[in-house]
């Protein structure tokens, strides 16, 4: 696990600066900006859950509240009516004898209850009076005013109120119902509200009242919806009216269960409402989120790449600064905009490269000063030894042993003394310079002249045909060839020489190739480096030979062509050295040496 | 024709002199003098044709000599002895007074090549007895002669030799005149045929045993030396190359496991000098004879290796003439890309 966590680190830390902010910043977004979600849609679910219950709860209240209300006036109204109706409780005293008195009383009871039924209409469906008469065996008298029309196969003796009446245990309220005794009674459950009276002069009586189910539907009917679900239930327990009837029991764990006692008549409100009822509503909220969250993730992309970009732009610019300056560019400078690491990174390269031109230019201007220094020593030595050796003194000798030569006849120490003159003369005289290829390879063969003398049986093979116009500095090839002589030439072989020239675009290379001695392989890189390296301009480190060595040539061809040009070692297919010298075919017009 | 030599040098003055007698001018006398107050009474006694003087002497040197001598005589030849190369200082010095230089130490060639160019520049100055018409002519005819010799066109030489002859008659010429004019006519022919032939033919008119003793005698000398001259040239360029190289290789070929064998033994055999045959070789076979050589007893070696598994290194190598073990493993391998022991294994 740890192992796939460090891949994963690698691989992220492999990728570019700009991929690393890109996703680091995303991934930091991504967590706020989901994070931030996630916390608000469980906060904003609960809130909006508990909001909704909340207010079903106050509607319920409110509704319980005006039920309440309704059915306690109801209750005071009737209660009014038995009790006051006529001259006092004149319903208990209503004569049943059949007598005129009695049919005028019936009359009179009749039209008290068809008003007071009328006066509730939307209340109640029916209203009687029963009374039973304890001296006449019992016998009983039903009141009813005539507007209602009874039906005709009920029995009032079958029901409930009836039988609690006769058992003398009526209550207020009647358990829910669908006794029905008239036509009128429209609602098929609903409750009775009853009031009875025991032994009044000999008398009971009980008043009916059927109370108009339509009374709580209508009650109910602005709240409950299909998702919330209403009963009303009496002091018992029992369903007086539910607004679903037959959703039946519900089940507890869906729903949300609310409830609100009617104080005054002691009912009870069961509410019931639908968890996934609420979770509609909340995800109604929630279906805008795929939106927002998509427009979200947008938005912190965008965020995320410019911001990487104007983080990244400024690294990228200084590194290709850097990239620039590597290839040797130093006058590139950073513009940092801000104050930031980047900003302050770009401040110390461009200080650290103007400490490394300065630097350069100073090391630079101390080796040059060095070498000014050692050639004008050098120069100093030679001039010395030029003043030392007075030409004429020098000259006149070589020619008093050539004339005695002459007149010896021994014509090689004529030859040997002619050699040796004009080897000198060339050394010498005038200013160092660039000569053409022939001069130089003339003062070669002057050399091997001399040479010869003391090898007479090397094979020297120079044949610069075609180039003899191209310029060379002057004493360049000919200390190469010097060269051969000292290191190569030191055993007991026949060995040859060979000079030759080849083309090479704009340049020529003359080939010095010898079959001598050689070197091996690791010290013949070693000169090769010191002929590359720049240190190598230092004289000091020409004590490869006591007179000009292959060093000081070097100098000298770079110094005047520059570093494309110059000499090259290597092994020569013939066992000795090959040395190659790369130089220009045109003249160097704006540099002349000096060295006078 | 008169020279002097002017040097603070006796050693000097006698190697000039010498050199001046084995050019091919014929100087009736040549004087000298120790220095510029010597010079200058030895010209008054007897004006010379030509003085050469070192520049540097001690009572008068070189260059007030030359001053004094320009003072009285415009026409005597002035070359400068020096040691510098750069000649051009001592000549702006001078103010073109004098006619050329030569450098120390003096070799045959320069004195030889310095005298023709002085001859040829003003020949009047040395046929003072010929009219002006005679030495033009004369110097034409020298000039279109030298040429037909380089080129090796008998014919057109023979004719303008005659043409000469012809001309000289006309103009009346006594024996000895002629024979006067002929010895300006050898001269300047010498001359121009010194600038491009850059030697002088060992065989010489004056050389000859019989002087001739009449006009037609000493045009049939000249038909004969001249006939000589080109001889020698068309010898000296004959296609002899191929053949002394083809002797060379056959002789590498079958004394290739000697170890004497080198460039001077191959002169020798093949009868040329080494340098010669160094520059023959090269021009034939297009490389150096000794590589060649090295490269042939490779190739020996390497069919013997190849060709004979029980052959020990060390013999095969010394049996193709290498002397030096570490240096045939060495060119072996730089050629062959393996070494000597390495190429037995693998065959």
């Amino acid at each position: 696990m740890a192992f796939i966590g460090k891949q994963l680190i690698k691989m992220l830390m492999d990728r570019n600066f700009f991929t690393k902010i890109f996703i680091s910043i995303m991934i930091v977004s991504f967590i706020g900006v989901f994070g931030t979600a996630f916390m608000y849609q469980r906060y904003f679910k609960n809130v909006l859950t508990n909001n909704e219950i909340y207010r079903v709860q106050r509607s319920i209240d409110q509704t319980a509240l005006n039920l309440d209300n309704q059915l306690y006036r109801i209750v005071n109204n009737v209660h009014y009516f038995f009790e006051y109706s006529g001259n006092g409780s004149r319903l208990m005293s209503l004569r049943t004898d059949g007598s005129d008195e009695a049919v005028k009383d019936r009359a009179w009871a009749d039209n008290a209850l068809g008003a007071f039924r009328l006066q509730y209409s939307s209340e109640l469906e029916s209203a009687f009076f029963l009374l039973r008469d304890r001296a006449n065996h019992g016998r009983e008298t039903l009141y009813y005013d005539d507007e209602l029309d009874p039906v005709p196969e009920m029995d009032y003796r079958n029901q409930s109120w009836y039988r609690n009446f006769i058992a003398g245990r009526s209550s207020f309220w009647s358990e829910p119902t669908s006794e029905l005794l008239f036509f009128q009674d429209h609602s098929i459950t609903t409750i009775y509200l009853t009031l009875s009276r025991y032994d009044a002069e000999g008398r009971d009586g009980i008043l009916v009242v059927r109370l108009n189910g339509k009374m709580f539907s209508d009650a109910f009917r602005l709240l409950a919806t299909q998702e919330l679900n209403l009963e009303l239930l009496n002091a018992s327990g029992n369903v007086i009216y539910s607004t679903s009837p037959g959703a039946g029991e519900v089940d507890g764990d869906q729903d949300i269960r609310m409830h609100a006692d009617l104080t005054q008549t002691g009912f009870q409100i069961q509410a019931h409402i639908r968890r996934s009822f609420i979770a509609e509503a909340v995800r109604k909220v929630r279906i805008l989120q795929p939106f927002i969250l998509v427009f979200i993730v947008l938005v912190t992309l965008i965020i995320s790449l410019v911001l990487s970009l104007s983080l990244v732009r400024p690294v990228k610019s200084l590194l290709r600064l850097m990239k620039k300056a590597e290839l040797g560019d130093l006058d590139v400078r950073f513009n940092g905009k801000y104050a930031d690491e980047v900003g302050v990174l770009g401040n110390g390269f461009n200080r650290m490269l103007e400490h490394m031109t300065e630097s350069i230019d100073k090391a630079h201007d101390a080796e040059m000063k060095k070498l000014n220094a050692e050639m004008k020593q050098k120069d100093a030595t030679l001039l010395a030894m030029q003043n030392q050796i007075n030409p004429h003194f020098l000259y006149n000798t070589l020619e008093v042993i050539n004339c005695q030569a002459i007149l010896h006849e021994v014509p090689s120490v004529s030859r040997m003394s002619k050699a040796l003159a004009d080897f000198f003369r060339y050394s010498i005289d005038g200013p160092q310079a660039e000569v053409e290829l022939a001069v130089e390879a003339a003062h070669v063969r002057t050399y091997l002249d001399i040479q010869h003398e003391r090898y007479p049986e090397l094979e020297i093979d120079m044949d610069l045909s075609g180039f003899e116009r191209y310029p060379i500095i002057k004493l360049t090839l000919q200390p190469v060839v010097e060269n051969a002589f000292k290191y190569a030439f030191v055993g007991e072989r026949d060995y040859y020489l060979r000079i030759y020239a080849e083309d090479r675009d704009d340049k020529y290379a003359l080939c010095v190739e010898d079959n001598g001695e050689g070197m091996d392989e690791r010290m013949l890189e070693q000169l090769n480096e010191r002929l590359l390296d720049d240190v190598g301009w230092s004289y000091a480190g020409a004590g490869y030979s006591n007179g000009i060595g292959l060093v000081n040539v070097q100098n000298r061809l770079r110094m005047h062509y520059g570093e494309a040009c110059g000499l090259t070692l290597s092994d020569s297919m013939s066992g000795g050295i090959l040395v190659t010298i790369l130089l220009p075919k045109r003249r160097n017009r704006n540099e002349v040496l000096d060295c006078g | 024709m008169k020279f002097l030599i002017v040097d603070d040098e006796p050693i000097i003055r006698k190697g000039i002199r010498r050199l001046l007698e084995n050019s091919h001018i014929v100087f009736a006398e040549i004087e000298e003098a120790r220095n510029g107050e010597e010079a200058l009474q030895l010209i008054a006694s007897g004006k010379p044709d030509l003085v050469v003087t070192d520049i540097q002497m001690n009572v008068m040197d070189g260059l007030e000599l030359i001053g004094r001598i320009r003072q009285s005589y415009a026409d005597i030849e002035l070359i400068v002895l020096t040691g510098y190369a750069d000649f051009h200082y001592v000549q702006t010095a001078l103010r073109h007074q004098v006619a050329d230089y030569l450098l120390k130490p003096i070799t045959q060639e320069s004195l030889n090549e310095v005298l023709s160019k002085t001859l040829l520049r003003n020949p009047s100055k040395w046929t003072t007895r010929m009219d002006a018409e005679s030495i033009r002519t004369m110097a034409r005819t020298v000039h279109l002669l030298a040429k037909s010799v380089m080129s090796e066109q008998r014919e057109e030489a023979f004719e303008g030799l005659r043409e000469w002859f012809g001309f000289c008659g006309r103009t009346g010429y006594s024996w000895s005149e002629l024979k006067r004019a002929m010895g300006h006519f050898e001269l300047l022919f010498h001359s121009e045929l010194y600038l491009v032939l850059k030697e002088m033919p060992q065989d010489r008119l004056s050389g000859t045993d019989t002087l001739p003793g009449s006009v037609d005698e000493l045009l049939l000398a000249w038909e004969a030396y001249l006939t000589k001259l080109m001889a020698y040239l068309s010898d000296k360029r004959s296609p002899r190359n191929k053949r002394t190289v083809d002797e060379a290789i056959r002789f590498i070929e079958t004394d290739f496991g000697s170890k004497e064998l080198n460039l001077q033994t191959i002169a020798a055999r093949v009868g040329v000098n080494a340098p010669y045959l160094s520059k023959m070789f090269r021009e034939v076979a297009g490389r150096p004879i000794t590589q060649y050589v090295t490269e042939y007893r490779l190739e020996k070696a390497r069919t013997m290796l190849a060709n004979d598994p029980d052959a020990k290194i060390v013999q095969v190598a010394e049996a193709c003439g290498f002397n030096d073990y570490p240096y045939f493993s060495k060119v072996f391998k730089k050629h062959y890309g393996v070494s000597p022991l390495e190429y037995k294994e693998k065959n």
